[in-house]
């Protein structure tokens, strides 16, 4: 049976989520992602604008101010639950790791 | 040295690799894409340059409106953020280069391409079909003539496109299949973040364009029905000129910035009177060519029964039918004394065949006899190699052609002579 969408969230939509529990617009987001990863992950430019409009249309962000083109966001409470869940599921299987793995120090 | 080039994209609408591939092959030779028509890509000349290129197709572009909207503008802005700056777009398809060496692409999660891609395969589905059933039907029409009635196929110009037909319905499925494992292959990867690049049937297509255009230019030599080449030939130039007319208007319109609804109205209007226009007065140069004696007639039969009777040819009805390829020519001829004339003037009516192709000499033969069983007579008085009588008909047969001839009052032996000097041209 498929998942309902945003049940579990990519490593994408993970990041742009985090990203707006301050406000910010979508350039700002495409270069804060590989800036706080390290460069691990990148959100491509039409990803992002696909995922922005997802996430307006689930009602998990807000648009909160447009000057010109440039259109700023703000994660929703039901966002907010959403990204807190998914760190939730993501600690859980870091701690489901860490007691299973043998060889723990290789967690490090 | 030429600057601009255009060139026909022969690329499955869902063959993004592909064209992306092409995109920087043609950078890499200095050509960069400058505008995609409906009719070809237009490249511009630069310095070779290693590009990357980047076809998206998540946005349909409305054809009429004089600026981007409000949507595309921002994906461009986002896209412009990455270093992917616009370089064309048309319909579904938006084209963008990175002069990076590995720019992050545009799109990094392959489910949304893959759904853009079916949402466009789920609008191009019914004429994909359409185009599947009809080339079947013609492709099963061309087998089936040529096992059962190879000769009406072989003496027809048309039969020229019967390899077409057959060709655009392998293609045609080929192309569906291949889409639809694509999509099964890509999906079942996407569930992992990776991308699966395209491959279309671009060489099946090109062969297609190929076979099209040598089974054209084949009609077209071999078509023999009067006037057929000359109405053809206009109509199409009708067309070409009623598509490009309509593409200047629309897109004149579209750079000086006129609204779309005005854009839409102005150019359907063009359409419909241009259509009218220059169909009627195709027309209206036929009748006038007909009633004008200005278009070719058929081409005198070979045997003329008038000759044979020896009277003028007004003494007699006569119909003929000519059919003429690379394989065969077959004309079909009736000739009738007017009801005015003398009763022992012959009744004529025959088919012959002119074999181009020795290897189809039996074939000939076998169409000519049908299920009767010929009796063999004697060829001398005809000149002829073999002679048969297939009830009251006459079937003779040359070296390169054939005929069935049925005549009434039978030919006396100065009328065979005269109609065999006349079937075999040598009398001419």
């Amino acid at each position: 049976m498929p998942r309902p969408k945003f049940q579990t969230l990519t490593e994408q939509m993970y990041y742009v989520l985090l990203c707006l529990t301050r406000e910010r617009c979508g350039t700002d987001i495409m270069d804060l992602i590989p800036a706080v990863t390290g460069g691990r992950v990148c959100v491509g430019s039409g990803t992002l604008y696909n995922l922005l409009e997802e996430f307006v249309q689930a009602g998990m962000i807000r648009q909160t101010q447009a000057q010109g083109r440039k259109r700023s966001y703000l994660l929703t409470e039901k966002g907010r639950a959403v990204l807190i869940a998914e760190y939730r599921r993501i600690r859980a299987q870091a701690e489901d790791f860490t007691r299973m793995f043998d060889g723990a120090g290789e967690t490090g | 040295m030429n600057r601009r080039k255009f060139e026909l994209p022969l690329f499955s609408f869902y063959d993004l690799s592909g064209m992306q591939k092409h995109l920087e092959k043609q950078a890499a030779r200095g050509w960069m894409l400058c505008s995609i028509t409906p009719f070809c890509w237009r490249y511009r000349k630069i310095p070779p340059a290693a590009l990357r290129f980047s076809v998206s197709c998540r946005q349909r572009i409305k054809e009429f409106d004089p600026e981007p909207g409000e949507e595309q503008l921002i994906f461009r802005d986002f896209c412009k953020h990455a270093g992917w700056e616009p370089v064309a777009a048309s319909g579904y398809l938006q084209v963008f280069c990175n002069r990076e060496e590995a720019p992050v692409p545009i799109e990094t999660e392959p489910l949304p391409v893959i759904r853009s891609v079916h949402r466009i395969a789920l609008k191009t589905l019914p004429v994909w079909l359409v185009l599947l059933v009809l080339s079947f039907c013609m492709s099963g029409s061309f087998f089936w003539s040529l096992i059962f009635n190879p000769v009406d196929l072989l003496a027809n110009a048309t039969a020229c496109f019967g390899p077409v037909w057959i060709l655009l319905f392998v293609w045609c499925g080929a192309d569906l299949v291949t889409y639809l494992l694509w999509r099964r292959r890509a999906l079942r990867v996407a569930g992992r973040g990776l991308f699966l690049p395209t491959r279309g049937c671009r060489g099946l297509l090109k062969a297609l364009v190929a076979v099209a255009l040598l089974a054209a230019v084949c009609w077209f030599i071999m078509e023999r029905r009067p006037g057929l080449r000359l109405f053809t030939s206009l109509y199409l130039l009708i067309i070409v000129l009623l598509v490009l007319a309509v593409y200047t208007v629309k897109t004149r319109l579209k750079n000086r910035k006129i609204p779309a609804k005005i854009n839409m109205t102005a150019t359907l209007a063009t359409d419909i009177l241009l259509s009218f226009l220059l169909t009627g007065a195709l027309l209206a140069g036929m009748v006038y060519a007909v009633r004008g004696g200005f278009v070719p007639t058929e081409q005198p039969p070979p045997l003329i029964a008038a000759t044979l009777a020896g009277v003028p040819d007004e003494q007699y009805r006569s119909t003929v039918k000519t059919e003429s390829s690379l394989f065969v020519e077959r004309i079909e001829s009736k000739q009738v004394p007017l009801s005015s004339s003398d009763a022992s003037y012959p009744r004529l009516q025959y088919t012959l065949i002119k074999v181009r192709i020795p290897a189809l000499y039996d074939l000939c033969l076998r169409s000519l006899t049908g299920s009767d069983t010929p009796t063999e007579t004697d060829p001398t008085p005809w000149n002829a190699v073999v002679a048969y009588r297939v009830g009251e008909d006459f079937l003779i047969c040359w070296e390169d052609r054939l005929v069935r001839l049925a005549a009434s009052p039978a030919l006396t032996e100065e009328q065979i002579r005269i109609a065999a000097e006349q079937l075999t041209e040598k009398g001419r």
